[in-house]
């Protein structure tokens, strides 16, 4: 009896030992780590300060990424309606979440400075389908709360 | 139109004498290529410029085609494709003429008339047009008026242009 | 040329303006080299390489050169990489890439022009993006002949443009933009849908006619995107416009994409196993003579070879034929090629306008006109000749180049086939005996015929033996696009084998016909009857890309892969196979030919054994067809057919109108199919020169667009064949009357 007992307490003493020792873990979602500013997590498509995207469809983004994790649809813009600052724009821009490795490729390939990747990293869904990011979602940034 | 289409007499907004003068200028120039100058420069003395009909009408009658002809007048500045007033001026802007004030001339000339370079007034009358080099260093600045020489014409004398009696295109 | 000589030991001098087939220029500069011995840098486009020439591509002087003109050419190009449809396969990009400064040091403004400007509804220019080689001008006005393009203005104004409101026409134009080496000339089609790093681009040969040009399709996501002209040794890689822009004609609503039973849409398997098992109680219950089976041609090599052996082995021997829109059959010994037809001494364009049934050999005709001075012969119903394409022509009666022919052959020729094949008919007079010494002047004579007027093939015959040793080829250019296919197989070609399998479905002999690809209705000389089959018929099953006319008569349905969509071999008109690659996925239920031919055999219970381990081009010599030897008996020709007044029909075949449907070919697809004398029209009160007539003779009739066109002769009526709504084959004799219509309201 009295060695059990004399087990636990050594045991606690080592436990409770550590709680004045520094935490490693953050309490997340209560408290967030501090990201670097330069860290890679998810794309968004900029605009312009007239709300033009700047993306024109051109494509290299899909062309240089290493993980095939783009797809790019262009098209001419019709009559006046100018979606892009220019005539082209991209129709479809999809960004398969699941297979980029956010190497940052696209965004340096980028001839418009379109493609950026935000800071962002809170990627999860419960569905994959919901893991490849079209081009709404693309416009509107994600905030980190 | 197909020259099958339009015959021998043309359209109807063709002048009736175009026959005739591209018949002249084959008859001075047996290959077509060299006749077509001299047709449209006749026109164009005729008219002041040339209407897309003439340019229909040249390729019609010197059995050319059409983009031969369109491709000819745009390559010489002379031809004018747009409607041309009754004096053309032409003022000088290479390097004599402009240290000799040609600037100002053709500034004055553009307040007189009311038009910007290369434009024609709205009556009519003048059609203001810059021109390079007219070989006319002594007569700095140097003008054209229907393509006569004019000059020196110091910029406040521009009136002198509008006004001086000159062979208009009616006369020639 | 220097730059000819480099290339041939692997060394490559830059170009723009220069292209073999259009001959020195030296307008655009870039291909500067240093020639020893010469004062100064030259262009290597128009220096003749001489013997002992020492040339110099990469010293320090030929890079500065090259690197100065591409600054220039820079000055006023936008930087507009990123949205140009050529970026990625562009040779300004490349060049600049490879011998261009790093630096731009022209800092003023760059001069702006039309971007985006449509000279025809295929075809946009950017100017901005023009660096001015002339080679799309030059192409046009040179060597199609057709001056469509032109230059305008001058200096650093200049601009490729058209004459406002007067686009582009030609056929031909949208090679310019392959022509093309930068940005400027842009398929309209193709813009802004793809870059080169996302499609497929294989290697293939266009579907449309039998001349089979060699070109390369683009898919992208599954679909065709593009097709592009792919030069190959002895051929430049031109296209027709109705060839390359037909490319989207897998995706066209009308695409057969489900199998049909009775109407009901069921899966293929379904429909194949069906299919077998009702071959199977009707050959067992009938013998296999009880099944027939039609090819249309269009489907490749391969896919012909196992109806063949369906035929044969499941089915247990029976009878195959093809189904063509002309009547007559071409004796395969006299196949010709292209490259004998460019050493020919003499052309003869018989009864076919090469820019409407083979547009790309109307081009091959006119280099030889004015390469070597080549004067083409042509004997028509019709004038057959054109201002793009001059030569000696002799317009028969209607029904009458069989005739003309023997009778021109026996006229300078004492040999006794020519004789026999003249019997019974008037010697020649003056003309022909002129058409005949043209024709058996000595040395290789050429025959581009379309097939038309059976008798034609007895006259061919008696001409080659005729001239003897000098060799006679015949290029046919009626369609289908694959039809040597069979011939490659063995399935009959010939007439007569599709039209006794026709009648024998119209008399109920046959119980079960299997059309694959075959639209007889629509195409075979006698639609009547071919209709009759149809109805007459119990049980009509057809395979293929397009419902056929009287798919209403169908009993069954099975939709196969097109062009594109699979590998596969087609032989052209020379008899030449070529195999093209699929870049592209058969849409819905669409399943190759061989597929479901094995699927029906599994039903059948006598699965086909190893289909593909057949090798098309084995026993084929030079990757052509082996000729069979000039045999057979000559037969006379009979005369032509009495002249009778009234209009009389005339035919031929016209790819503009032929093709596959396409939703972009569409964008100029003429409405008025049928043409007539200008003043055949006027008489007829259709003064604006075009019109909808009715064609009528006995107690049919049929309503058609026509047009005028003074290389029509007075009195006929042309109307192509194989055209969907104007059932020209069921109207019986030629002796048609013609009457005006008022315009369909819905037209």
């Amino acid at each position: 009896m009295l060695e059990a007992l004399k087990g636990i307490a050594s045991g606690m003493k080592t436990t409770l030992s550590m709680l004045k020792e520094p935490r490693d873990t953050y309490p997340y979602p209560e408290k967030r780590r501090e990201l670097a500013p330069r860290y890679r997590g998810k794309h968004m498509l900029a605009v312009d300060e007239d709300g033009h995207e700047l993306c024109v469809g051109c494509g290299l983004c899909e062309a240089v990424c290493p993980a095939h994790a783009i797809r790019v649809v262009a098209a001419g813009a019709e009559g006046d309606r100018t979606v892009s600052w220019t005539e082209r724009y991209a129709v479809d821009y999809e960004v398969d979440l699941i297979r980029c490795i956010f190497c940052g490729m696209c965004e340096e390939a980028c001839p418009t400075n379109a493609v950026r990747l935000t800071p962002f990293n809170e990627l999860a869904a419960y569905d994959r389908r919901d893991m490849i990011a079209k081009k709404d979602e693309l416009l509107a940034p994600p905030v980190r709360r | 139109m197909t020259s099958e289409e339009l015959g021998t007499g043309g359209a109807p907004e063709w002048n009736p004498e175009w026959a005739s003068w591209a018949a002249a200028a084959r008859e001075e120039f047996p290959r077509a290529q060299s006749a077509l100058m001299p047709f449209l420069h006749r026109v164009q003395t005729d008219e002041g410029w040339l209407r897309p009909e003439a340019l229909d009408a040249a390729a019609h009658y010197l059995e050319l085609p059409r983009q031969y002809v369109e491709s000819v007048v745009s390559f010489y500045s002379l031809f004018r494709t747009e409607v041309t007033g009754h004096r053309t001026i032409h003022v000088c802007m290479s390097l004599s003429c402009a240290l000799a004030g040609s600037d100002a001339l053709l500034h004055n000339l553009e307040e007189a008339l009311g038009v910007r370079v290369g434009q024609t007034t709205p009556d009519g009358a003048y059609t203001l047009l810059e021109a390079e080099c007219l070989a006319a260093c002594d007569l700095a600045p140097a003008c054209q008026v229907n393509l006569r020489y004019v000059g020196p014409v110091p910029p406040e004398r521009f009136q002198t242009l509008l006004e001086e009696e000159v062979s208009t295109r009616e006369d020639a | 040329m220097v730059v000819d000589a480099a290339a041939t030991v692997g060394i490559d001098i830059p170009v723009y303006c220069y292209h073999q087939a259009l001959g020195p220029l030296g307008a655009c500069r870039i291909c500067l080299v240093e020639i020893e011995k010469m004062p100064k840098l030259m262009t290597a486009c128009t220096t003749a390489a001489t013997d002992g020439m020492v040339v110099h591509t990469q010293s320090q002087a030929a890079e500065k050169g090259r690197r100065g003109i591409l600054e220039f050419l820079l000055i006023n190009h936008p930087l507009d990489c990123p949205i140009c449809d050529k970026g990625g396969e562009c040779f300004l990009q490349d060049y600049v890439f490879q011998y261009g400064a790093g630096q731009a040091r022209f800092e003023e403004a760059k001069i702006q022009r039309h971007k985006e400007y449509p000279v025809s509804p295929y075809i946009l220019v950017d100017q901005e993006r023009c660096v001015l080689c002339q080679r799309c001008v030059r192409f046009m006005g040179e060597y199609v002949g057709e001056e469509e393009l032109l230059m305008d203005g001058r200096g650093v104004h200049t601009v490729i443009t058209n004459v406002p409101g007067i686009p582009l026409t030609s056929p031909f134009s949208g090679n310019v933009i392959d022509l093309c080496p930068v940005g400027a000339l842009l398929s309209e089609p193709y813009h802004y849908r793809a870059r080169p790093w996302n499609i497929e681009r294989e290697d293939t040969y266009c579907s449309q006619c039998p001349v089979g040009c060699s070109s390369s399709v683009t898919g992208r996501d599954g679909q065709v995107v593009r097709l592009e002209g792919r030069p190959t040794p002895g051929q430049w890689g031109w296209l027709c416009d109705h060839g390359r822009f037909t490319y989207d004609f897998g995706a066209h609503p009308t695409r057969l994409t489900e199998a049909r039973l009775d109407g009901e849409p069921v899966t293929v398997g379904r429909a194949a196993q069906v299919l077998g098992q009702r071959l199977a109680a009707v050959v067992r219950e009938h013998g296999p003579d009880a099944v027939a089976v039609l090819t249309g041609g269009s489907h490749t090599v391969e896919d012909h070879y196992a109806l063949r052996r369906f035929a044969d082995e499941v089915l247990g021997g029976s009878r195959a034929g093809l189904v063509k829109p002309v009547e007559a059959d071409l004796p395969l010994a006299l196949l010709g090629t292209f490259a004998e037809l460019d050493q020919s001494d003499t052309v003869l364009l018989l009864g076919t306008d090469p820019y409407e049934s083979a547009p790309v050999v109307h081009l091959a005709l006119r280099e030889n006109v004015r390469r070597r001075g080549l004067v083409v012969k042509a004997l028509g119903d019709r004038h057959l000749l054109r201002d793009t394409l001059a030569g000696e022509e002799w317009v028969v009666e209607p029904g009458g180049m069989a005739a003309a022919l023997a009778a021109a052959t026996a006229g300078v020729s004492e040999h006794p086939d020519a004789r026999l094949a003249a019997e019974g008919l008037a010697p020649a007079d003056e003309s022909l005996v002129r058409l005949g010494q043209a024709l058996m002047e000595p040395g290789a004579l050429t025959v581009l015929w379309d097939g038309r007027e059976q008798d034609l093939a007895p006259a061919l015959v008696a001409l080659a033996r005729a001239r003897g040793e000098h060799p006679t080829r015949v290029l046919p250019t009626f369609g289908p696009r694959n039809w040597l296919a069979a011939a490659r197989v063995g399935i009959p070609t010939d007439y007569e084998t599709s039209r006794r399998i026709l009648m024998d479905a119209a008399d109920g002999r046959i119980q079960v016909l299997l059309l694959w690809g075959a639209d007889p209705v629509r195409d075979f000389p006698d639609g009547d009857l071919a209709a009759r089959a149809l109805e007459r018929c119990p049980e009509v099953y057809f395979g293929g890309v397009f419902p056929p006319d009287g798919a209403e008569l169908l009993a069954g349905v099975l939709p196969t892969a097109a062009w594109a969509e699979e590998a596969g071999t087609y032989v052209n008109m020379e008899g030449r196979l070529q195999t093209g690659r699929g870049a592209a996925s058969a849409p819905g239920q669409a399943r190759p030919t061989r597929n479901i031919l094995q699927a029906v055999a599994r039903a059948y219970g006598t699965p086909l054994r190893k289909l593909d381990e057949w090798d098309p081009y084995e026993g084929t010599v030079d990757d052509r067809l082996v000729l069979p030897p000039l045999e057979g008996s000559v037969r006379p020709v009979s005369p032509p057919p009495a002249a009778e007044s009234g209009f009389r029909l005339i035919s031929g075949l016209e790819v503009a109108l032929t093709h596959d449907p396409s939703e972009v070919a569409a964008r100029t697809k003429e409405d008025r199919p049928a043409r007539m004398h200008p003043a055949d029209l006027a008489d007829l009160g259709l003064l604006t020169g075009s019109g909808p007539v009715e064609l009528s003779s006995g107690d049919r009739s049929f309503r058609v667009g026509v047009r005028g066109d003074p290389r029509i002769p007075r009195g006929r009526v042309f109307v192509p064949r194989g055209l969907r709504g104007v059932p020209i084959n069921r109207l019986g004799g030629i002796a048609v009357a013609v009457r005006a219509v008022e315009e369909v309201a819905s037209r």
